[in-house]
């Protein structure tokens, strides 16, 4: 009944929509396009520096808001706690590279270092899958059939009890991560560097999406995550355990925080227990811009996202300023939402067909 | 019942009351599927047709009475354990999934299998049944018409080579031609050797086709007979078929 | 649990069906009496004779057991006696007795920033327990109203030379700005966060209800960033900033209210709150009268056709719309009612504390402010109440004299305040798995979570 609904209204919508929407939006894209063209050739240092910057924050947004896509696309929940399971990832590896447990330094050796940010990384997966899992099986099953705000407002107080984890085991404070990735540059434009830390981020996330394409699209339990999230019941007449094959959605969203975690770690070289709060929402735009419940549309959004809070952070020629990028951020969270509620790549669905 | 009944029971539904909240949905309904045999439960909307088959595949948990299929206790069994024991179920408004081709859609119906070279078989005879699915095997479920998405949703419960197969409602809101089709299809189906529970507003068709019946009032059983018998009867001609 | 203890009972020969026989009022007096034995045994031996504790135990019985729903005009009572209650507290309050675990009953300026919560619980009950819509942002609300007594009165708008004092009270001689009676803000106030309420909600409210929460959140979110930035607006285009919160230096000092010299002379009205000598008795008297009239107007709304029309998009918005209940139009004014509570609640409570700074107004407030709803019950005005004024008292006082306590007792030295969210996440947790509908639910809404909705709002963006 619902899907019929939602299937004809819209498209009554669909025929009103152009006349707003493709206005708005060609001057919005014109405008920046103009903004960013102008402080290219002003300041073409500052440019190419905050594109590396902003790009490769956006791969790690888009790790995140992968983890909000995919559950979206399942329960159709906003997993406010996702942020939060990443912030603790992010600890997680702090303390796992740091010399408490493996001590490493920027001076260990190769083979040292390199098997230790892998344990680290698998350490911080397992760890967010298994907390994301648990969240699922604690504080959101019991309600799938309530109305939907309740496993909402659950999803806000499993957030302020993660970041109060956060809090309790790492004190107020931001703290550091011990700095080991290689900063040496691999190539210079304009004379900036673009660093082997900065790959180190594109290494790690491009095989990981790959895998979760391939996860998604080609095993038997993607296509079960596919079906249950088109129509739940039906796929439990196939003989899908609907059970399970959501718990396996947030053991793979929760995973995919902790590799964030871990790489946002060690490159950013610091976190604090309200980073979860603050990078969630982010990722979550991003996630919404591309599209929520759309894998590749996530990865979109959260490029485009990151790319905008580093130009607007960094750029000087009629740049608001650092204190305004939050702002901007969520002027276009609700533009898009209400303008194109479906995101930039449209259809709603896990697999981004 | 009638019927001296020589075959074994697939299925027995024994007194069963169920709930939707606080509202009763089903009273001690009882029904009995033998094998190899087609059993409609007729009634008029909301009288617990579908509720009992919800039942029967779990998605509904009865609060008391029991299911058995093939003498087994199923009553507080999974959906997805259900399935694997051998009952499909082609739902009501045949819930295909519309982002999935027509293809996908019939290997989600084997999901619990794992031979595939069978599975291809199966496939082949589904497209056999069904020629107009081999043309759009390629097509995205949810923009097929109603009686191209009820043949795919028949044919996806088939895939998992079903001992006992539940129809709900196949010829809600299909055209007349379509109607026939499906149930002659049904009744090639139940040919191989698979018991069918068909649950129908059109009584006559489901009585036509059925070996026994079912009347379902408000959550109750009311009557239960063959199909003949219940095509006689006075009651059921006034209420369901529609004669004065 | 719950089947563990009648299984106890059961054996001493109470079943539950016993128990249910019974008269309500019978009941009622069995728990109270377990309560007041759980008091001698228990509280006594450690706390010590009270006879204040007792007389608060016998009046809170009296209105309790007896039903008073059977006596002539006795629906009334419950209500009166509460008010009765809540009016003479200043009184009272100095007489009272030690509480277990919280230590002390609320302050009067507690008491008075519960009025303040509660009228903010219930203006968010508007939206969220009548409407349905999940509102994260409504501390965009608060910062309107609060900003809006801030400019009205206050030296604020000095910087722009424009002065003039419009039954203002309490400004020293000389100080330049706008200075308006604080029942002329309010209304400013309150009008101004509901026209912006119309504002964010045209737009918006077409979203279905989780997007529509992300939308509010963000709103929220860009007020608390306006709020910080904006000692300096549009330097861009004037070429000089436009200054309108102040920033983190925040606006100060704001009026405090008061009724001006004229009714003070003629009608004995106070004439200024802050000087007076039962300065916070005042304010909160101030405050229980706005409760009250935010209570008229919830009942009168809820009883009323927009009410009904709230219900019905809640429980199913495409029925509700092909009834011809005009969708827009009643959930934006469900917005700009409830922005409109907010926006009193913000002014009054600015007004009293004399100055608005940028750091009030944070994402954590409308999440707080949600709580109270949550925990109280979505819908019910007695649960909002109670839920409204039990969490402010917590965040102002209780968990510090909880942290106290448990410090203490166990002598630790933990500080709780610290972990005050964490506190509120578990009890939003909690209350949604086990009481859904609330403290004190709303039958309707306790109905919605037994059989659940059609919440599949009908404006979807699904593209398929």
């Amino acid at each position: 009944m619902a899907t019929q609904a939602s299937t004809s209204i819209p498209r009554l919508r669909a025929l009103k929509r152009p006349n707003a929407a493709v206005p708005i939006a060609v001057l919005l894209l014109g405008l920046i396009l103009f903004w960013l063209g102008e402080n290219l050739v002003r300041t073409p240092a500052d440019f190419y520096q905050n594109f590396v910057y902003g790009a490769t924050n956006g791969l790690l947004y888009g790790l995140i808001a992968i983890g909000y896509s995919l559950v979206y696309g399942i329960l159709e929940l906003i997993n406010f706690a996702h942020g939060d399971v990443f912030m603790l990832g992010s600890m997680m590896a702090t303390t796992f590279v740091g010399v408490t447990i493996l001590g490493l330094t920027a001076g260990s050796a190769w083979y040292v270092l390199w098997p230790g940010i892998i344990a680290a990384l698998l350490i911080s997966m397992a760890f967010c899958g298994t907390l994301n899992a648990s969240i699922e099986r604690v504080a959101y099953r019991r309600l799938r059939t309530a109305p939907r705000l309740a496993p909402l407002i659950t999803a806000i107080g499993m957030s302020f009890i993660l970041q109060n984890v956060g809090l309790v085991w790492k004190g107020p404070r931001p703290i550091s991560t011990v700095d080991i990735l290689p900063h040496g540059a691999i190539f210079t434009i304009g004379g900036v560097a673009y660093t082997w830390s900065e790959f180190f981020v594109v290494a790690v996330t491009l095989p990981t999406l790959a895998l979760l394409v391939w996860l998604v699209q080609r095993t038997r339990h993607g296509k079960a995550m596919r079906a249950t999230a088109q129509d739940r019941e039906a796929a439990a007449m196939m003989g899908i355990d609907v059970d399970r094959t959501i718990s396996f959605t947030f053991l793979l969203a929760g995973a995919l925080a902790g590799v964030a975690g871990t790489v946002f770690a060690l490159y950013n070289t610091n976190t604090s227990f309200l980073t979860g709060f603050r990078t969630g929402l982010i990722a979550f735009t991003a996630a919404v811009l591309g599209g929520i419940g759309n894998l590749p549309g996530a990865v979109l959004g959260a490029m485009l996202i990151g790319l905008l809070e580093g130009f607007s952070d960094g750029l000087a020629w009629h740049a608001l300023g650092s204190q305004w990028t939050e702002a901007v951020i969520f002027a276009i969270l609700i533009i898009i939402l209400v303008l194109r509620p479906e995101g930039l790549l449209g259809e709603r669905t896990p697999e981004g067909g | 019942m009638s019927t001296a009944v020589a075959t074994r029971t697939v299925l027995e539904v024994e007194g069963i009351d169920a709930f939707y909240g606080t509202i009763q949905a089903l009273r001690g309904v009882s029904i009995e599927v033998h094998e190899g045999e087609v059993v409609t439960l007729i009634g008029a909307n909301g009288a617990g047709k579908s509720s009992t088959l919800r039942a029967i595949n779990g998605v509904l948990h009865p609060r008391r009475g029991k299911i058995r299929f093939e003498g087994e206790d199923i009553t507080r069994a999974d959906p997805h354990d259900i399935v694997k024991r051998g009952i499909a179920q082609s739902p009501e408004g045949r819930r295909l999934f519309p982002r999935m081709t027509v293809v996908e859609n019939l290997e989600m119906g084997a999901f619990q299998r794992k031979d595939k070279a069978e599975i291809r078989e199966d496939m082949d005879r589904v497209f056999e049944l069904f020629p107009r699915l081999q043309e759009r095997r390629d097509q995205k479920a949810g923009t097929m018409s109603g009686g191209e998405q009820q043949m795919c949703a028949i044919g996806r419960a088939m895939m998992a080579r079903p001992k006992l197969l539940l129809l709900d409602e196949p010829s809600l809101g299909l055209a007349p031609i379509f109607v026939e089709r499906i149930f002659e299809i049904v009744e090639q189906i139940n040919k191989q050797g698979v018991s069918i529970l068909l649950v129908e507003q059109n009584a006559l068709m489901a009585l036509d086709a059925a070996d026994r019946g079912y009347v379902l009032e408000t959550g109750r059983v009311v009557l239960a007979d063959d199909a003949k018998a219940l095509m006689g009867n006075e009651q059921v001609r006034k209420t369901y078929l529609g004669e004065d | 649990m719950r089947d563990g203890l009648w299984a106890g009972l059961a054996r001493l020969g109470w079943t539950e069906e016993r128990w249910n026989a019974l008269q309500s009022w019978q009941r009622r007096a069995a728990k109270a009496a377990i309560v007041l034995v759980l008091g001698v045994v228990v509280l006594a031996p450690i706390y010590g004779f009270d006879l204040a504790a007792y007389l608060a135990f016998l009046v809170v019985a009296v209105i309790y057991v007896p039903d008073w729903s059977r006596v002539r005009y006795g629906n009334y009572f419950l209500p009166l006696a509460v008010l009765v209650l809540c009016f003479t507290y200043p009184y009272y309050l100095p007489h009272m007795p030690k509480l277990p675990i919280f230590t002390a009953f609320p302050t009067m300026t507690t008491a008075f920033t519960m009025t303040i919560f509660v009228m903010m619980a219930l203006g968010l009950n508007i939206v969220v327990g009548y409407a349905g819509l999940l509102d994260l942002g409504y501390v965009a609300f608060y910062a309107i109203g609060a900003y809006t007594a801030a400019w009205l009165a206050s030296p604020q708008a000095d910087r722009y030379h424009w002065s003039f004092n419009l039954g203002g009270v309490g400004v020293p001689p000389g100080l330049g700005g706008i200075h308006v009676s604080i029942w002329l803000v309010l209304i400013a106030a309150a009008c101004l966060a509901g026209i912006a309420g119309v504002i964010i909600g045209l737009p918006t409210l077409r979203l279905r209800g989780d997007y529509l929460a992300i939308v509010t959140l963000g709103f929220g979110e860009i007020v608390g960033v306006v709020a910080t930035n904006g000692d300096c607006l549009f330097q861009g285009f004037t070429g000089h900033c436009v200054n309108i919160t102040n920033g983190p230096q925040g606006i100060n000092p704001i009026d405090p209210p008061g009724f001006g010299h004229w009714l003070h002379a003629h009608l004995g009205l106070p004439d200024n709150f802050l000087s007076a000598s039962n300065s916070l008795d005042l304010f909160f008297w101030a405050g229980i009268v706005l409760v009250l009239f935010v209570v008229f107007c919830s009942r009168r709304l809820r009883d009323s056709k927009l009410g009904r029309a709230w219900v019905a998009i809640r429980e199913d918005e495409t029925a509700a719309a092909a009834m011809g209940v005009p969708l827009m139009r009643t959930k934006t004014w469900a917005y700009a009612i409830g922005a409109f509570m907010g926006g009193i609640a913000g002014a009054f409570l600015k007004s009293e504390q004399g100055g608005a700074f940028n750091t009030d107004f944070a994402f954590q407030f409308s999440i707080f402010v949600l709580c109270m709803v949550i925990l109280g019950g979505m819908g019910s005005i007695w649960g909002v109440i109670l839920g409204g004024a039990f969490l402010a008292y917590l965040n102002i006082e209780g968990i510090a004299n909880i942290g106290g306590w448990y410090n203490n007792t166990f002598g630790k030295n933990t500080d709780l305040t610290k972990y005050s969210y964490g506190i509120y996440g578990v009890i939003l947790v909690l209350v949604m798995l086990f009481r859904p509908a609330g403290l004190i639910p709303s039958a309707r809404r306790a109905a919605e979570f037994e059989l659940g909705v059609e919440d599949q709002p009908l404006m979807d963006a699904r593209a398929t």
